[in-house]
């Protein structure tokens, strides 16, 4: 009892509850029904198998599927080592005082020995107490107790049967070996297989291994003959009656045995034996729980028939096959593996599975990286070819291009495994188009027709590096329509797979095409592989087009000599930041570099100071301005003093190479020539011009004899007069002397007039060069017809001027324009000699006419040829007298003013002669 | 009759010369005028008395042969004597054929200036007093009527009166009266003189 004792709230609450849980405790147990009691009595003491597991299983699960608390109460009879029945007395006495205080709800037992001594035993233990009985023979209990409440379940087991399933898994066995312990039950059970074994004798031999301590056993365990198995039975006591730990035996002899171990009982399996069609221990006590369930529920016998069950179906140990190497295959149909994988599997399934992951990342990486490491090889091997080509192709000699492209095509077909290589090149001849020319391959295969055009072989792939596209064809089936021709091709060819790269400078024109081709098998081409050969088609298009550029340089400077040869020029390049020059075999000749002058400063000192003294600062300060930086060529003429030919006269024309990488200095080219003859020629020319000219200024002078003569009569005349006059004077008486004294002045100054028509005439006869000054085109035109005045007069020619005011200054020469001015007017007016008078108009005309002046010469006369050019040219005339050389030399006069001279005809009758010439400071004229 | 009696005019284009040669003119003693343009002279130009006419050929403002004629034309019938600078012989025979009295080159020597200016003048006096002669013959021409002019040709032409009466119908004593008429104012005193007036008559008349 709790007292109550007057405590706080709180602790009064508690106390309560405590209160509350112990009642509920103590009424659990007071008021909940009484366990049920199961008596077992165990014939061979526990742990003997094979009813230690059977009952051991039938108190796991009669405890498990009851539900309520069950008691068990043990009894064992230790049968296995005591036979004697005198024994039971004990027992009976001790069982009897048990019932008595306590009664059971249910007797089970197992085996025969068990059953029987409860057959004999019941009536007087537990009369009405149902019973159960597992195991033993059917008869027994029907025979022995025909009551209710009597129970059980059974097997049967087919002794020979096992050994027949033994024989059917190891067909090979020749030799049984059976193990039985010492103890009465083991003998009996050994009898029992004798006897069981007996129709089997033929085919095996059986022998018996009983009777004999566990050591001795396990030594006759190992030391087996082939083709022999064990079967283990009983091994409970050894012979000196000790007992043996559950399952020790067992496990010593499949520790020691070489042949594999057979089994009896289903508990075995897992302790080392192979397997079979085994006792169902474990079953036996597992329905017999299930019964006693039902019984201890109140249900009789009336609703519990005798259940017998079959021997396990055929189980096997998955290890023990393993080890004995029996295949799975031997097994009978409807076998059950036990302890295979699956076990170590369930165990072991997460790490096996982490293990396996692991590994197989591990293998994963592995293989990546070794495939990796071959790509990356393989990589590797092609880089280092690629950058072995491109160090080898830069400064290649053009020669050696072909060569070395096919010698690398070979070398990359090595290296990735391909087959056929070919080498595509533009050609511009007839037909235009890609042409083959080289082709390596590694297998023997049908040779190309030579010559080989892309056009008609292979259309659809020139249309595409056309296009400068590359094509990668991994198989040839997978051409498009349009290009069946060139699967014909392939096909001719044994192309299984095709990679063709363009080879273009920088995408212009189309210089070739890159072939690679397997016959063996397909192929993908990956875009890092095409990737590296378009950097090798880039390094030999590079090399082609340089190889073309230089076959045209080559070619350019073939032309260029022959030439300059033929031109009888000299070569010459001089590199001034470098200190080298170059001269040619020409250039030598004309300059006469004698050895160890032929080269470098030397050569360039030697011409220098062959060059004229006089025309040296001439030359020097053309060549000043190449180094100066202009970009028109320099042109200079100068004497040369040859060491042996004596003096010459070159003409030299220089300019600045074109292409010079900066920092470097002057480079120059250009070419010498002999023009000493040409020289000569020309001054005689000059010479033979001046005897010309001169010669028609005589002539035309001698044409102008009128006007001479009367420009020179006039003031004769008048100093004549004059002087008559004042001597007529003088006589005079007185004289008159003022009127004397003008007239003499008069006479001075007609004698002065004279002698300027004189100076003229003598200027004009001289023989002069030409020499450009600023003249005025008016003044001279009217110097002219000032002269010519008496003349035109006398034809009857009107003269009408007409100058335009403010003329520029031309360059001239005075004299020789006076002398074209004259003779086209002399022309004129002798063109109108046949014209009525009054009809003989010369009408002179100035102008300006952009940076030239104009002057024009208009008559009536007769009019031009139909040729006009012939008028101009040597030895034409319309006269009977005269050379006709009038307007040649105009002509000549007119272009070494640098002029123009033209005539035309009238609209209204007769002709106009225009003379054009620049305006004094014009960059034409110098 | 004074040799130097006469009008020189002389025409040069270039005035030094003009100047020159009037000089030694006057020292001869002839009655010089000087022209260097031809209008100038053209206007001045109107003899009263014989005059002659010194020309440079070639001037350019207008041809000396040209001027020529044109004086012809205008009646102005003086001799001319050339100057020309040039001695072209083709043009000194067409000057002379013209009508010129002489053709000199420059520089013109006074010995052969002085005398051919003189011929002349020469020349200009006998054709003023031909001149004179004629003009007055044609006054009394003038004075005839028409009837004693047409009476004078038959005269003239030989006719007896008797034929003369027949062929203008009239009687003889007319035509007789007529030619006494006639006679007196043509101052003549036979048929022969009557003729050779007439003639002289017919010679400056076209």
């Amino acid at each position: 009892m709790i007292a109550l004792t007057h405590k706080p709230h709180g602790y009064r609450i508690l106390a309560m509850v405590v209160w509350v849980t112990a009642l509920a405790a103590f009424s659990g147990s007071t008021l909940a029904a009484d366990p049920k009691r199961v008596l077992v009595i165990d014939p061979y003491g526990p742990g003997v198998a094979p009813f230690g597991s059977t009952l051991s299983e039938f108190r796991n699960v009669l405890g498990r599927e009851y539900g309520e608390r069950v008691e068990f109460y043990d009894v064992s009879l230790d049968r296995a080592r005591f036979q004697e029945p005198e024994d039971d007395e004990v027992f009976v006495a001790f069982l009897r005082s048990r019932m008595a205080a306590r009664p059971v709800d249910l007797v089970a037992t197992v085996g025969g020995p068990g059953m029987d001594f409860v057959v004999r035993h019941r009536q007087e233990l537990f009369p009405n107490t149902p019973t159960l009985f597992i195991a033993g023979s059917p008869e027994t209990v029907h025979g022995g107790l025909q009551q209710s409440n009597v129970f059980q379940v059974t097997t049967t087991l087919d002794l020979a049967g096992l050994v027949k399933g033994m024989l059917q898994v190891l067909p090979q066995i020749t030799n049984v070996v059976v193990i039985a312990g010492a103890s009465p039950l083991e003998q009996l059970t050994a009898e029992d297989c004798r006897r069981a074994f007996q129709p089997l004798t033929n085919q095996v031999t059986f022998t018996w291994l009983t009777g004999m301590s566990l050591d001795q056993t396990v030594a006759a365990c190992s030391n087996l003959p082939p083709q022999t198995c064990l079967l283990h039975t009983f091994f409970l006591v050894d012979t000196v009656g000790r007992p043996f730990e559950r399952n020790e035996p067992l496990r010593r002899f499949h520790e020691a045995a070489n042949a594999p171990i057979f089994g009896y009982f289903e508990s075995d399996l897992g302790m080392g034996i192979v397997g079979g069609r085994l006792y169902p221990d474990l079953q036996l006590g597992a329905e017999a729980a299930r019964i006693a369930v039902r019984v201890l529920r109140g249900e009789d016998s009336k609703s519990i028939p005798l259940r017998l069950i079959d021997p396990t179906l055929p189980i096997f140990d998955a290890r023990e096959l393993r080890r004995w190497g029996i295949r799975e295959g031997t097994l009978p149909p409807g076998s059950t593996l036990h302890f295979r994988q699956p076990d170590f599997w369930e165990r072991y399934r997460w790490p096996i599975a982490g293990a396996a992951t692991f590994f197989l990342v591990q293998a994963a990486l592995i293989i990546g990286l070794l495939v990796n490491r071959a790509r990356r090889r393989e990589g590797e091997a092609a880089a280092t070819l690629i950058a072995e080509i491109s160090s080898k192709f830069v400064n290649l000699p053009p020669g050696d291009v072909e060569r070395e492209i096919m010698d690398a095509q070979r070398r990359i077909c090595g290296v990735l495994g391909l087959d056929l290589a070919g080498l595509w090149q533009w050609s511009d001849d007839t037909p235009a188009g890609l042409r083959l020319t080289h082709l390596f391959r590694t297998d023997k295969g049908p040779k190309p027709p030579d010559p080989m055009f892309a056009q008609e072989h292979f259309p659809w792939l020139e249309a595409q590096m056309l296009s400068c596209r590359t094509v990668a064809i991994p198989s040839i089936d997978e051409l498009p329509e349009g290009a069946t021709r060139d699967r014909e091709t392939f096909r001719q060819f044994g192309i299984k797979a095709n990679l063709t790269i363009p080879l273009a400078v920088g995408g212009e024109s189309l210089l070739g095409a890159l072939g690679f081709n397997t016959t063996r098998s397909e192929r993908s081409w990956s875009g890092r592989l095409v990737s590296r050969l378009q950097v090798v088609a880039e390094i030999f298009a590079n090399a082609l087009a340089r190889k073309r550029g230089d076959e045209l340089l080559r070619d350019d400077e073939a032309r260029l000599k022959a030439g300059t040869e033929l031109a009888g020029l000299g070569y010459f390049e001089v590199d001034y930041g470098a200190d080298r020059c170059f001269m040619d075999a020409r250039f030598q000749q004309i300059c006469g570099n004698p050895p160890g002058f032929r080269e470098g400063r030397k050569a360039l000192e030697f011409w220098l100071a062959n060059v004229h003294p006089n025309d040296r600062q001439r030359v020097l300060d053309e060549r000043q301005k190449l180094h100066d930086g202009s970009k028109n060529p320099i042109s200079a003429e100068y004497r040369y003093l040859h060491p042996i030919e004596g003096e010459k006269w070159l003409d030299h024309l220089a300019a600045l190479a074109a292409h010079r990488p900066p920092g470097t200095g002057v480079r120059t080219f250009g070419v010498i020539r002999d023009i000493t003859e040409q020289k000569h020629a020309r001054r005689e020319a000059e010479e033979l011009r001046g005897n010309l000219a001169h010669l028609t200024r005589v002539n035309t002078l001698g044409a102008l004899s009128g006007s001479l003569a009367h420009e020179l009569n006039q003031p004769l005349g008048i100093i004549l007069s004059n002087a008559q006059a004042a001597q007529e004077l003088l006589l005079q008486n007185p004289p008159d002397l003022p009127e004397v004294q003008s007239i003499l002045a008069d006479i001075v100054a007609a004698d002065r007039r004279a002698g300027d028509v004189i100076q003229r005439l003598r200027a004009l006869l001289k023989r002069g060069e030409t020499s450009l000054r600023p003249v005025a085109m008016n003044e001279v035109i009217e110097e002219v017809l000032q002269l010519a005045q008496a003349d035109l007069i006398d034809r009857g020619v009107t003269v009408q001027r007409s100058f335009a005011p403010d003329l520029p200054l031309i360059a001239g020469d005075r004299v020789q324009l006076q002398q074209l001015i004259l003779n086209l007017i002399l022309n004129a007016a002798e063109a109108m000699v046949g014209n009525p008078s009054g009809a003989r108009l010369l009408q002179v005309r100035t102008s300006p006419l952009g940076s030239a002046v104009r002057a024009s010469v208009r008559d009536q006369g007769t009019g031009l040829p139909p040729d006009i050019e012939k008028l101009f040219q040597p030895f034409y005339t319309t006269k009977s007298q005269g050379l006709g050389m009038g307007l040649a030399i105009c002509r000549s006069i007119v272009s070494a003013h640098h002029g123009r001279l033209w005539a035309e005809p009238h609209a209204e009758g007769g002709a106009v002669f225009h003379v054009e010439l620049p305006m004094a400071n014009d960059p034409n004229a110098r | 009759m004074n040799p130097t009696a006469g009008i020189v005019y002389l025409l040069d284009d270039e005035p030094e010369m003009v100047k020159a040669i009037s000089r030694l003119l006057r020292a001869k003693r002839f009655d010089v005028r000087g022209f260097s343009s031809v209008n100038a002279f053209l206007e001045a130009c109107q003899p009263e008395g014989p005059a002659c006419l010194v020309l440079d050929v070639s001037m350019p403002e207008l041809d000396g042969l040209e001027l020529q004629r044109r004086l012809t034309r205008q009646g102005i019938l003086i001799p001319i004597v050339f100057l020309t600078g040039h001695g072209d012989i083709p043009m000194s025979v067409r000057a002379i054929k013209a009508g010129a009295t002489d053709f000199l080159t420059k520089p013109v020597d006074a010995a052969l200036l002085i005398p051919a200016v003189s011929a002349a003048l020469q020349v200009a006096r006998s054709r003023w007093k031909d001149d004179a002669e004629v003009k007055a013959l044609e006054e009394q021409e003038a004075a005839l009527t028409a009837r004693e002019r047409e009476v004078m040709r038959h005269v003239v032409a030989g006719e007896l009166n008797k034929q003369i009466a027949l062929a203008l119908g009239t009687g003889e004593q007319n035509i007789k009266q007529h030619r006494a008429n006639i006679m007196k104012k043509m101052g003549v005193e036979s048929v022969a003189d009557l003729v050779r007036v007439t003639e002289r008559l017919g010679l400056t008349r076209r």
